[in-house]
């Protein structure tokens, strides 16, 4: 029974609610213990061991923690945005890089404003047509969690960009922010028209190759 | 009430603990190994007997070697070592089950335990539990004077003597367990006349693990199992988990589709070739050939499709591998186009998916480019009247059409031809919106689409849709089929393994169904797939080479008209009118296969509640309640028509 002695210390020891006590009665615990309790053992445990325990409890805790926001932080940075490119903005960015340096008209930094701006409208616009359908995705497990996130990180992103863009235009010229989104909107229409009325040769370029096609010199089919 | 820990000192409980742990792993995986054999024997045996089609044997004879190899060494060492390790375990665990029964059995301590510590005064003094005071008293002075230590006989030996004593203070104590209050209230308290016992309770852990030394392993042991192993394999599990999507995809290849779908401009063309590049981008290729480039892999598929040799045989394996993957991955991108509700990406999508099962590039001719044997060079030299469907083809005689397609051996001919004809055509009889146990669509009902089709060969002769009699297009009106339309769809066999010899992997066709608003050419639903139709009549005779006009004799019941019923994702709309939709059935196999149609929702008021109620009145009634029903539709000047109409349906029967 020499095996069991120990453990019943311990237990002993939380009862009584003394660490590091005596306590040769027995009956303040359950009370009717036989024989075998006599021969108890007292085990010196010292104060400092359970503020060791929480000290180490609470330190892993709190590492752990940080590693796993660090990570998280890191993989988000990591991911690939939602859209390929950004050539609007990192054009203005570079226009007024080179402004610091050299004489830059002041309507090109303007332009390139202005196309800045209506890039972010197209995505504010993008993103609110497909969020529902995102959403539902998401929910139905169609894409996973991370894009989703992505996806609301986006949506931030973009309205930041706007609001920057806002700035960044008052900034240029104190008044104008209320005429630039107007103006933005209205470029990014037409943009979205141009970008289809310039495709039509190269659509139809692709659809000759589809199809085989045979056409004549002056561009009917040929029969 | 003493409390005392045994720890298994002599080795009697730890292997009952031990039997039931191992039982309760043993025996669900004994039971999965179990199903898992007979499926899988049914399966092969359907296989092999009943579905073997003429096609999928036309399938592996014309498999390239290269392809029939790598299907060979990839899907049999995936089964069998999942079969042997899994049946390994299950033998291993029966063989501790065994050893462990034989070893509690040889113990023999299973029954003694229970008995021993039971006390029934009652059965001491051998009478019943219904006894009277009288009864008890008289019985224990008969035993008493039996076995009192002063009258008993002198010759016994040493032992009788004590079992005969031990019986007396058993007797006593029964006496006075039924009589003395404070003795009964014992008993019936803690069952011992004596008062509360010592219970023991083990602990099923030999002791060797608690001895000191032992102990300190032991903490570790369950710290470590606790604390890191169990955390971890729940990580694992989670992470595994969270790594794939409902449908099977990666997330990565998933985000990476619906990238591509965001940035997709609308003034593209979207060509099978862009769905290829989009492929291509996939997460599972580059785990399965870390270190490469999208653009490899897009080279390889393109190789694949065109028939190209990629290089060295290692590449080629590659190019299968990744092929065999595509299918995965189709639906995958399919489940992501509809969930972006893109109708012209997701018909690409299933173009290509027919393309890379049959392992020939996207083009006009590719119904025929399908068949086997057919000379790519000849048939564009002598291209006659062009010819691009199968349809077209059956119009000439099998001469004709070796020389079309640059067959000279007769034997390859017929299995071009056979082929041809083998491949299931849909032709649509009727397509409608119908609601269980109603004539019309009325709106907020919950309709579902039912097409009737025709599944024939591309040589047969087409039968117009007036050659059926109506009741062969209407959907059934029985009470079973209003509570679940769908359930006779179930019924249906399964498809029957493709004929695609250049795809790796088995295929069996199916036709995903998409649904679309004409409105704005949106999808509106996920797609529905169709796995199980009857080819039955593939096997009728109606050559259109032969059959010149379907005559009188031609009997429309030989041909079996399949329906296909896709469930609306959503209700009826709320307001009257009619709804246009656009219907696509793609083969994901076969090219040809497929049908688009138009369908109109119509949704219509359903019949008022008046008018209802007239109908019951004019059933029930003869004359006595004629002028209430006239009373009421006084009220209500539409009414007045329908209950003319009425009248004279009465007046008629």
């Amino acid at each position: 029974m020499d095996s069991n002695s120990t453990f019943e210390g311990d237990f002993h020891g939380f009862n009584g609610t003394s660490f590091n006590g005596t306590y040769g009665n027995s009956t303040n615990g359950n009370g009717t213990f036989t024989g075998a309790e006599d021969k108890v053992e007292t085990i010196p445990i010292s104060f400092y061991t359970p503020v060791l325990y929480a000290v180490i409890l609470v330190v892993s805790l709190v590492l752990f923690s940080r590693h796993y926001k660090q990570q998280r932080l890191r993989q988000l940075a990591e991911q690939p945005d939602i859209f390929d490119e950004h050539d609007a903005e990192e054009l203005y960015r570079e226009i007024k890089e080179m402004s610091q340096t050299q004489k830059v008209h002041e309507k090109v930094l303007k332009a390139a404003l202005l196309n800045r701006g209506a890039e972010a409208i197209r995505r504010t616009l993008k993103l609110k047509e497909l969020g529902p359908q995102i959403e539902l995705m998401y929910k139905s497990g169609t894409i996973g969690e991370d894009y989703w996130e992505r996806f609301k990180a986006e949506t931030k992103v973009v309205e930041a960009e706007f609001r920057d863009s806002i700035q960044e235009a008052e900034a240029l010229q104190p008044g104008w922010p209320k005429l630039f989104a107007t103006l933005c909107q209205e470029i990014c229409f037409n943009q979205a028209l141009s970008r289809r009325y310039h495709s039509i040769l190269a659509r139809k370029e692709v659809c000759i190759k589809e199809w085989d096609l045979q056409l004549n010199s002056d561009g009917t089919l040929k029969k | 009430m003493a409390l005392n820990y045994d720890y298994d000192e002599s080795s009697e409980t730890w292997p009952f603990f031990l039997l039931t742990v191992l039982l309760m792993a043993v025996l669900p995986l004994t039971l999965l190994q179990l199903r898992a054999l007979f499926s899988s024997d049914s399966d092969s045996n359907n296989s092999s007997s009943a579905e073997e089609s003429e096609l999928s044997s036309l399938s592996k004879k014309y498999t390239p070697p290269a392809t029939a190899d790598f299907a060979a060494k990839f899907q049999h060492k995936g089964t069998s070592v999942l079969l042997s390790l899994r049946s390994l375990l299950c033998l291993v665990g029966w063989l501790a089950i065994a050893f462990l029964v034989q070893r509690i059995s040889a113990s023999g301590i299973s029954g003694s335990m229970s008995g021993a510590g039971a006390f029934d005064p009652y059965e001491i003094l051998g009478i019943s539990s219904s006894a009277s005071d009288r009864d008890i008293k008289s019985a224990y002075r008969k035993l008493s004077l039996k076995f009192h230590p002063d009258k008993l006989p002198k010759d016994l030996t040493e032992a009788a003597k004590t079992a005969m004593e031990e019986a007396f203070v058993q007797i006593s104590k029964a006496y006075e367990a039924l009589t003395d209050e404070a003795v009964k209230e014992n008993y019936l308290k803690y069952g011992h006349p004596d008062g509360p016992q010592t219970t023991s309770h083990g602990i099923a852990l030999p002791s060797l693990l608690i001895d000191s030394r032992a102990s300190l392993v032991l903490v570790v042991l369950y710290i470590a199992s606790f604390v890191v192993i169990l955390p971890y394999f729940v990580a694992q599990w989670w992470n595994r988990s969270k790594m794939y999507t409902r449908g099977g995809l990666h997330v990565k290849t998933a985000a990476r589709f619906a990238s591509c779908l965001v940035n997709y401009k609308p003034s593209q063309v979207v060509t099978v070739d862009m769905i290829v590049h989009w492929l291509s981008r996939a997460e599972e290729f580059r785990i399965l050939f870390p270190g490469h480039e999208p653009l490899y892999f897009e080279n390889l598929l393109q190789d694949y499709l065109h028939g190209r040799d990629s290089g060295s045989a290692k590449e080629n394996e590659a190019r299968l591998r990744c092929v065999a993957k595509c299918h995965t991955l189709l639906h995958g991108m399919l489940e992501v186009c509809c969930g972006f509700r893109n109708l012209e990406i997701a018909i690409a999508t299933l173009d290509t998916f027919k393309c890379i099962v049959q392992g020939v590039p996207m083009s006009r001719d590719a119904q025929i480019m399908q068949l086997p044997n057919v000379d790519a060079a000849a048939f564009h030299e002598g291209k006659v009247d062009d010819i691009c469907t199968l349809g077209k083809l059956f119009t000439y005689d099998n001469d004709k059409i070796g020389k079309i397609l640059g067959i000279k051996d007769a034997d390859k001919l017929k299995d071009t031809l056979d082929v041809a004809a083998a491949i299931p055509h849909l032709q649509l009889l009727r397509a409608d919106f119908v609601v269980p146990g109603e004539e019309y669509v009325t709106p907020l009902s919950t309709p579902y689409i039912a097409i009737k089709v025709l599944v024939r060969s591309a040589m047969h002769r087409v039968i117009p849709t007036d050659k059926f009699p109506a009741e062969m297009l209407a959907e059934p009106q029985d009470f079973e089929h209003m509570k679940n339309p769908f359930a006779s769809m179930e019924k249906q066999p399964v498809l029957p393994t493709s004929y695609a010899p250049r795809f790796p992997v088995p295929r069996r066709n199916a036709w995903m169904c998409l649904l679309a608003l004409q409105k704005d050419v949106r999808i509106l639903q996920t797609p529905y797939k169709l796995e199980r139709l009857s080819l039955a009549n593939m096997h009728n005779h109606l050559d259109k080479r032969t059959v010149a006009k379907l005559g009188p004799d031609f009997d429309p019941h030989q041909w079996e008209v399949a329906s296909i019923r896709m469930p609306l994702g959503q209700q009826a709309p709320q307001e009257v009118g009619a709804v246009h939709m656009r219907v696509v059935i793609k083969a994901t196999d076969y090219f040809g296969a497929d049908l688009d149609l138009t369908m109109t929702m119509d949704v219509r008021e359903p019949p008022r509640v008046d008018e209802v109620r007239d109908d019951i009145y004019a059933d029930d009634s003869d004359d006595g309640d004629d002028s209430e029903a006239d009373g009421e539709s006084d009220d209500e000047d539409s009414d007045e028509e329908y209950t003319d109409i009425d009248t004279d349906t009465d007046a008629e029967d």
